[in-house]
């Protein structure tokens, strides 16, 4: 039994003009994501699965970038009709992001209470004591010890985990639904990469954040996700809960990418990789994007783009292999 | 982002449209009675403003001629005539000038005028520590300043001294001894006090002269009621001024003489005859060797320059062909004088005759303030053979070189300068024997110049002057070109600026006429 | 920082000493101010008698000796023109420099600064196409030529302001503009390659994910990183100003140092041209100092090091 989604994409489409052609960035994505729930994106680099988030919160890139297509459900309504000024209240109270890099996510000209305060004033309206308060407060919950201290000092005072962990507490401040974080701990030492991740998820837990977290680690999809969906060429290709897409990937990309990884414990000469490159977005042809890379590419694949099947129960995908309910998106 | 563009240019737009309804006055020409005057520069030349003793320069004249009066003016037609003396005589040796006083003068603070002043004018302007731009001049020559009688001052000199008569209408300023005396020279030159037809009502040194009239004055009471003289260095920014009426009369630069003629209600005024633009062959004094060495070859330089057609082309009506050292309000000048012809054959044949046939190089010098007439010239000499490369330093550089020898060939000389020089002698002498003559002067010259200055009267003055332009024409060692005449702008509320010729700087306001 | 700055100070004060010695031979160099000054009857044993009272005959070491005693003394030795102390020339004209130099950094900034972040804001589109003409034109057209046009609108045509001098409000709009005119052009270039520096950064983005409205993100922080650079330039434009005012000035007949400059080069009145171009080249030395201090102040990164 599926509960009410707290955000449907549906068939988001965000292209890039170019003077060398238009980008099909993201070409038709659909997914939802429910309360409380956590969804990882995968996939390689340019598959559009950061474009995606940004274009969630309405951030893509202009001129260049424009979405052209689809539907963002969010409580209620469509965010791509809502304006300028209403996206604004939504973003940093409703939806929030975290950016891949502490090191450049932060302002260095403001002092750390200064930048966390912002949201508060900007969405609560808060002020003087009131406001301090709640700085303190949001340090304290992302492990940032001495505070007060803190918050007068600038952000190349502190490490990467550090700030990262501070950005996690602004973006966190007005206890948003939806949290989306795109690669957040590939910046990050090794060592607190998983420091960092708990967190996340213990603040999940006590306020019902739904999370969207975009990596390229399986790791972080196995350790931190409830469901994934890879993407490839703009288009997700699979999505399922994460046990059933390690256990069964069904899509030869997935297979490919989950080969790809260096296995604990085993020694390997040669890591596997996929053969090919990822192909131009500018100039996709009919037919499945993965194709030409494809050990089992069939005829058909290269003529036409296979419908979104459902095989399982919430494991969908988009293969000519495999057959099953064709879902209309 | 859009309605906050729009905010901004809206606000914008209004703060134009405000400003644009402002009626806005500033634009405003002088009021009834009123006129303004726009020069160029130089004033101002002089080490305190305003006290025309310590002078150091050539162009006070305008300011002094307005608010002080000498023992001599010029009249319209540029003849000296009596200002502050009624009448002189010059002792048939130049050992001394009787002046003979005008009486009931008063200076404009009341003071009455005397033989005191006299005498304590000039001996004022002959203190070493005022540094009067003539004052080594007048110890070198005047002996002593005799007060005969109350209104009789005797010149006792050392020398013949000419150049006094010269020096008296422009800067010689008779000022009160008793006033100075109770104020001090700062005094004085905070509140300047004279005897000329205009009186010192306020002035910033190097920005305005703002004068009014004095009614009923001995000489002539003028017929405006005030005159400010403004300096504004910029030309183009002058002509701005006489087109909005922000000035009535300006000190115009030849180039825009045509822009002005084109206006309907502006007009070009002359000062006729202000200086004499001469070619000089720096060789002749040089050693070595050089073409122009040759007599023939200077006259075919002459005759290959088509001085009409230049002063046509680029003179903007300020240039007359001239063919003598001496201006019309000088004694000795022949009015039949004619400019030398222009014939590039005769000149090729003496070139040739000379040796030249192929022609020859040189160089041509001018200053770049005049350098355009000199330019013209240059295809004309090439058409003989006289193939000239052009070198205009800047104007100091320039001064300093033709100063100090250093120019070759041939090249713009400035003189000789007839700025107010009424007598032959000191119109000449300068660029003719003195600091820029060049060393051309030949031992005839310098004796007919000795001639011209020891004479005492009119015949003999006007006679050495013409022997003096005889032998100068004839030696070609400097040859005159166009006599050039500085153009004034006048706005429509000018009726009539007589003025007086040979003197750049205007002089004679209180003559000047408007129309209301 | 007080190391920092004392270090800075001690530098300046030697490339002070080095402007004095070049700036004695160049005038030394230019030319002869006895011959420029006397009317053209003076004798050359008159304009002997001017050199040796303008000191021009002393032996050149001790002229710079005097040169630096005057400096010292702060009076920078008396003009041979006006004979009074230069100083006090330069103090009595400087003011109307600064008041015209004053006005047009206020036009520049107010008109560079808003085409710049325009231009940024609206990047690629037709604002941002006009805005590059306009910095072209800017920097393309020479002064002279913009000051004269200005005044044959404004003054010669439409009548609606003087031509020139100084007087009211109305006197300083077209020499501020003139004046300004170049260095708007370049301050809204700058401005727009800054911001668009700053916009694209992730801490921006930040804070557009954080709500922060268009005119806040603009305004607060993309401007507040972006005015680095641009406070530098402004301080130079500054100084520039200061110290370039002379075609303006001399065009619109405006009573400040420029003209003095120019009038006592012109003249060689050496005392006054030493002075002028001595506290000229004083002032881009203070002014940069004054930058480098301002730099440590705002950016706490410099200020931690």
């Amino acid at each position: 039994m599926k509960m009410k989604p707290i955000l449907e994409v549906k068939n988001l489409r965000t292209y890039f003009y170019t003077r060398r052609g238009v980008v099909k960035a993201v070409d038709g994505v659909s997914y939802e994501l429910g309360e409380g729930e956590t969804l990882g994106l995968v996939g390689e680099s340019g598959c559009g699965k950061s474009i995606s988030c940004f274009s969630i919160i309405r951030l893509v890139p202009a001129p260049a970038g424009v979405i052209v297509g689809g539907e963002i459900l969010f409580g209620g309504s469509d965010l791509l009709l809502k304006s300028e000024e209403e996206m604004d209240r939504i973003r940093g109270a409703e939806i929030s992001m975290i950016l891949q890099d502490p090191m450049t996510s932060l302002n260095p000209l403001f002092t750390i209470g200064d930048q966390v305060a912002e949201p508060l004033q900007i969405h609560q309206k808060l002020k003087g004591e009131g406001l301090r308060e709640k700085v303190r407060e949001m340090l304290n919950l992302v492990r940032i010890p001495s505070p007060e201290v803190r918050m007068k000092e600038y952000p190349h005072q502190m490490s990467g985990g550090m700030r990262q962990r501070i950005v996690g507490g602004m973006v966190l401040a007005c206890r948003p639904k939806i949290l989306i974080a795109d690669e957040p701990t590939t910046s990050l030492d090794v060592t607190i990469q998983a420091q960092f991740l708990r967190l996340l998820k213990e603040i999940q837990h006590t306020s019902n954040l739904s999370m969207i977290i975009v990596t390229h680690d399986f790791g972080i999809v196995a350790k931190a996700c409830d469901r994934v969906a890879v993407m490839y060429a703009g288009k997700i290709v699979e999505m399922a809960g994460t046990v059933e897409l390690f256990d069964n990937p069904e899509h030869p990309y997935t297979a490919a990418l989950m080969k790809s990884l260096p296995k604990a414990g085993m020694r390997q000469n040669r890591l596997y990789a996929i053969e090919g490159q990822p192909p131009d977005l500018r100039t996709l042809d009919s037919g499945c994007s993965f194709a030409p890379r494809c050990p089992r590419a069939m005829e058909i694949c290269r003529k036409e783009y296979p419908p979104r099947v459902e095989i399982n129960d919430g494991h969908t995908l988009s293969c000519w292999l495999r057959k099953g309910e064709v879902l209309n998106d | 982002m859009k309605t906050h563009f729009w905010k901004v240019f809206s606000v914008a737009a209004a703060l134009i449209a405000g400003l644009t309804a402002y009626p806005g006055s500033p634009v405003q020409a002088a009021p009834k009675g009123e006129v303004v005057f726009v020069q160029a520069t130089g004033s101002w030349e002089m080490r305190t403003a305003f006290d025309p003793h310590t002078a150091i320069g050539s162009s006070c004249t305008t300011l002094i001629s307005l608010a002080f009066e000498g023992l001599v003016t010029k009249d319209e037609k540029g003849i000296l005539r009596p200002a502050l003396a009624e009448s002189w005589k010059i002792a048939d040796d130049w050992s001394r000038i009787d002046f003979f006083l005008r009486k009931e003068v008063k200076f404009h603070n009341g003071d009455s005028f005397s033989a005191q002043d006299v005498k304590f004018s000039l001996e004022r302007a002959m203190r070493e520590d005022m540094r009067f731009v003539f004052g080594p001049e007048m110890r070198r020559n005047i002996e002593s300043v005799e007060i005969v009688d109350e209104y009789h001052v005797r010149l006792n000199l050392k020398a013949p001294y000419p150049a006094f008569f010269d020096r008296s209408f422009e800067y010689l300023a008779i000022v009160p001894k008793a006033y100075i005396e109770k104020v001090g020279d700062q005094g004085f030159a905070a509140k300047p006090v004279g005897t000329g037809p205009f009186r010192v009502v306020k002035f910033e040194r190097e920005v305005f002269f703002e004068v009014e009239a004095v009614e009923n004055h001995h000489r002539q009471t003028p017929h405006i009621k005030k005159l400010t003289v403004k300096v504004v260095p910029e030309h183009s920014t002058r002509l701005a001024m006489l087109k909005t009426g922000e000035a009535d009369l300006i000190g115009l630069s030849a180039i825009h003489v045509p822009l002005v003629k084109r206006d309907p209600k502006l007009r070009v005024l002359w000062n006729q005859h202000t200086f004499l633009p001469t070619m000089v062959f720096f060789a002749v004094s040089q050693p070595g060797d050089s073409p122009f060495k040759d007599p023939r070859v200077r006259l075919a330089t002459s005759l290959a320059i088509d001085r009409k057609g230049i002063a046509d082309a680029v003179g903007h009506g300020a240039l007359t062909p001239w063919g003598s050292f001496l201006a019309p309000h000088h004694p000795g000048f022949d009015p039949e004088q004619k400019p030398p012809a222009y014939d590039p054959e005769k000149a090729k044949k003496l070139l040739a005759e000379a040796g030249y046939a192929n022609g020859f190089d040189t160089v041509l010098t001018s200053d770049p303030t005049i350098k355009e007439w000199f330019e013209a010239m240059l295809q004309q000499l090439a058409d003989v053979g006289i193939r000239a490369k052009m070198d205009t330093p800047e104007h100091g550089t320039w001064a300093a070189s033709f100063v100090g020898g250093k120019f070759k060939g041939i090249g713009y000389g400035s003189g000789p300068w007839w700025v107010g020089r009424s007598h032959p002698y000191v119109a000449l002498e300068s660029h003719i024997i003195g600091t820029w003559s060049h060393n051309l002067a030949t031992p005839e010259v310098k004796k007919t110049m000795g001639e011209l200055l020891n004479a005492t009267d009119n015949e003999a003055i006007a006679k050495s002057a013409r022997q003096v332009d005889e032998i100068l024409l004839e030696q070609k060692m400097r040859l005159p070109l166009w006599s050039y005449h500085t153009p004034l702008g006048a706005g429509p509320r000018i009726k009539e600026f007589p003025g007086a010729p040979g003197v750049v700087f205007p002089i004679g306001f209180e003559r000047l006429q408007i129309n209301e | 920082m007080k190391r920092y700055i004392l270090k800075r100070l001690v530098q300046a004060f030697v490339s002070l000493f080095a402007v004095t010695l070049i700036v004695f031979m160049l005038t030394q160099l230019s030319g002869d101010p006895a011959l420029l000054m006397a009317p053209p009857d003076a004798t050359p044993r008159d304009i002997q008698e001017m050199r040796e009272i303008m000191g021009l005959t002393k032996p050149l070491h001790v002229q710079y000796g005097i040169f630096l005693a005057d400096i010292l003394s702060g009076e920078f030795g008396r003009s041979f023109k006006w004979d009074k102390p230069c100083i006090a020339i330069w103090l009595d004209r400087f003011p109307n420099t600064l008041l015209l130099a004053g006005a047009s950094m206020v036009i520049t900034i107010i008109i560079g600064l808003s085409f710049g972040i325009l231009s940024a804001v609206h990047v690629g589109r037709w604002f941002d196409q006009f805005g590059k003409i306009f910095a072209l034109m800017g920097q393309a057209l020479p002064v002279f030529w913009l000051g004269l046009m200005l005044m044959y609108l404004f003054s010669v045509k439409l009548r609606w302001l003087p031509t020139s001098g100084m007087g009211s409000w109305e006197h300083l709009i077209m020499p501020a503009i003139t004046l300004g005119w170049f260095f708007t052009a370049s301050i809204a270039r700058l401005t727009r390659s800054s911001m668009l520096d700053e916009l694209d950064r992730d801490y921006i983005k930040m804070a557009k994910i954080k709500g922060v409205s268009r005119s806040g993100i603009i305004l607060r922080h993309a401007l507040k990183n972006a005015t680095i650079p641009i406070l530098t330039l402004g301080s130079l434009n500054f100084v520039f100003m200061l110290n370039g005012t002379v075609i303006t000035e001399t065009v619109f007949n405006w009573p400040g140092v420029g003209r003095l400059v120019v009038e006592a080069i012109f003249t060689r009145d050496f005392p006054l041209v030493q002075t002028t171009v001595l506290i000229g080249a004083s002032f881009f030395i203070f002014v940069n100092l004054m930058v480098d201090v301002l730099y440590a102040y705002i950016d706490p990164r410099i200020r931690y090091q």
